[in-house]
Formats: structure tokens, C-alpha cells, sequence
């Protein structure tokens, strides 16, 4: 959790969401005094948790027992640069993923879904929760392709 | 083989005798939220050492790229992932953490009237 989240905008969506849990998973690492205060009015919301840092060997648990996965990143200063790895971790799990307009994510708008207002988030999610099938694009990212191309070799 | 990740590294370069020097930029150090202006030029001109100074420059996506490839020596490095770490997720056999299972499911858009 740090600035590059867009702290306001999951508020947003979490008030006009009630029935919905949003659930923050990760270390607190806020500079920007004015997103601390946004992440702390989003945390007082009944249906919004923040469980804090968990060891990397138990995401795929978390991940599992989400319905969708955000990257809610605001798209000014740091975050426009930012690639999220959570992106492939995210698919790898076999979610639906909704994510910011940011260059980065835009690459992968054919897999995940990209929302700019808290309409578009909305609808995104609802879209989410109604799909069941698993992603198939994450393995393109395994990082031995990456690293060795789709043919297992470094030509 | 020098590795640099950071412009505030750049008066290595060279120092090490080493026969390849790279620059992994996985961010845009000038771009924090509330960062004074000195700092960004101070950042700006030693990140402008490297990337002249270095044999491989490492940009961390496309983005990354068009702004740190003005020399012509850096590619694109996307990020990859654990897949068969994150791939857990789909197995059956994978645990929902106690603090996720206790929470209300979602209403799925289906149901909403």
C-alpha cells in the first residue's frame, strides 16, 4: 500500500458498494501526507480490511479466495510509470483483473479490464464477479519465457 | 559485470574496472509526489551519466523505454511472474486464509434488483 494507490477512488467504490468486501493486502508505505489521510478514511469503512503485510508463499492462498483482483493506481506522477508485477501475479491466478488506465496496463487490455471513473469501476468488478473462466495469457509471463523466448531458447 | 539500479550509484561507473556496465531503471525517480525540484534535477543529471555512460540500459516496460532510450542502448524488460507459485490459486487443495473465509461473500451482479 503505497502512494501509487488511489486511495479516494477505492473509497468511492466501496461506499457505493456496501455488500461488496474490499480487502487490502500489504505493508503500509505512504509518504504523501494527503494519501494517508485518503487510506485512512478508506480503512474506517465497515466493509473495507486492511490484513497488513502476508508472506509472499501464502498470496496465492489470498489470491485464491478473492473474486477479483484491482490495481487501483492513480495515473499522475510516480504511478503513470509505474508496470505492476501483481499484473501477471494476479492473472497467473487465474482472476479477473480490473486495473487503471496507466501505458502499462493498456498493453494488456485484451485479459484484464481498464477503468477510469468509479462507474466504469463499478461495472468493471460486477463484469468480474460474473466470470467464471480462468486467464490463460499469464503463462506468456512465466518468467523462464521471458527470460528464454516461447521456444525454451535464448536466440 | 556492474549492475546499477539507482542514478544516485552513477559515480561508480567505471570504478570497478568492469568489462559491461548495465542500468536497471524499473521507475521514474523523478516522478514522486512531492518531490523538490533540486532533487529531481540533481536525479536528472546523474541518471543522464548512466544512461550515456553504460552498455545496457534495462527499462522495465515500454514506458520506461521511450523515456530512457535516448542513446539507443537500452531494451525493453517486462515484468514476469512465479507462475507456478500464483498458479496455486486454481488448485482445489489451495487454502482460503481464515481471515478471508470469514468475510461476506460479494452480492454478484446477477442478483442485484
Amino acid at each position: 500500500m503505497n502512494d501509487k494507490v488511489d486511495f479516494e477512488l477505492l473509497e468511492s467504490i466501496a461506499r457505493a458498494k456496501p455488500l461488496w468486501s474490499v480487502i487490502l493486502v500489504g505493508p503500509l508505505s505512504i509518504r504523501t501526507p494527503e494519501f494517508r489521510g485518503n487510506f485512512e478514511k478508506l480503512r474506517q469503512l465497515p466493509n473495507v480490511h486492511h490484513l497488513g503485510f502476508r508472506p509472499l508463499e501464502t498470496l496465492p492462498n489470498y489470491v485464491r479466495g478473492l473474486d477479483v483482483c484491482l490495481m487501483c493506481y492513480r495515473t499522475d506522477g510516480w504511478a503513470y510509470y509505474g508496470y505492476p508485477l501483481k499484473l501477471h501475479e494476479y492473472l497467473a491466478g487465474g482472476k479477473p483483473v480490473v486495473g487503471s488506465d496507466l501505458p502499462s496496463i493498456r498493453v494488456f487490455s485484451g485479459v484484464i479490464s481498464i477503468a477510469s471513473t468509479v462507474e466504469e469501476w463499478q461495472s468493471a468488478i460486477e463484469a468480474g464477479l460474473n466470470d467464471n473462466s480462468a486467464l490463460e495469457s499469464a503463462s506468456e509471463y512465466k518468467w523462464p519465457v521471458r527470460i528464454l523466448g516461447k521456444n525454451g531458447s535464448t536466440d | 559485470m556492474l549492475f546499477i539500479w539507482h542514478p544516485r550509484y552513477s559515480n561508480l561507473l567505471g570504478e570497478f574496472g568492469e568489462a559491461v556496465s548495465c542500468y536497471y531503471v524499473d521507475e521514474e525517480f523523478t516522478s514522486y509526489y512531492g518531490m523538490p525540484e533540486s532533487e529531481k534535477q540533481q536525479i536528472r543529471a546523474q541518471e543522464e551519466v548512466l544512461l550515456r555512460g553504460v552498455d545496457l540500459v534495462f527499462a522495465n516496460g515500454s514506458v520506461l523505454l521511450d523515456q530512457k532510450n535516448k542513446h539507443g542502448n537500452a531494451s525493453d524488460v517486462p515484468m514476469g511472474v512465479d507462475f507456478g507459485l500464483f498458479s496455486r490459486a486454481l488448485l482445489e487443495e489451495t487454502a482460503v486464509p481464515s481471515d478471508l473465509g470469514a468475510m461476506r461473500p460479494p452480492e454478484s451482479a446477477t442478483s442485484v434488483t
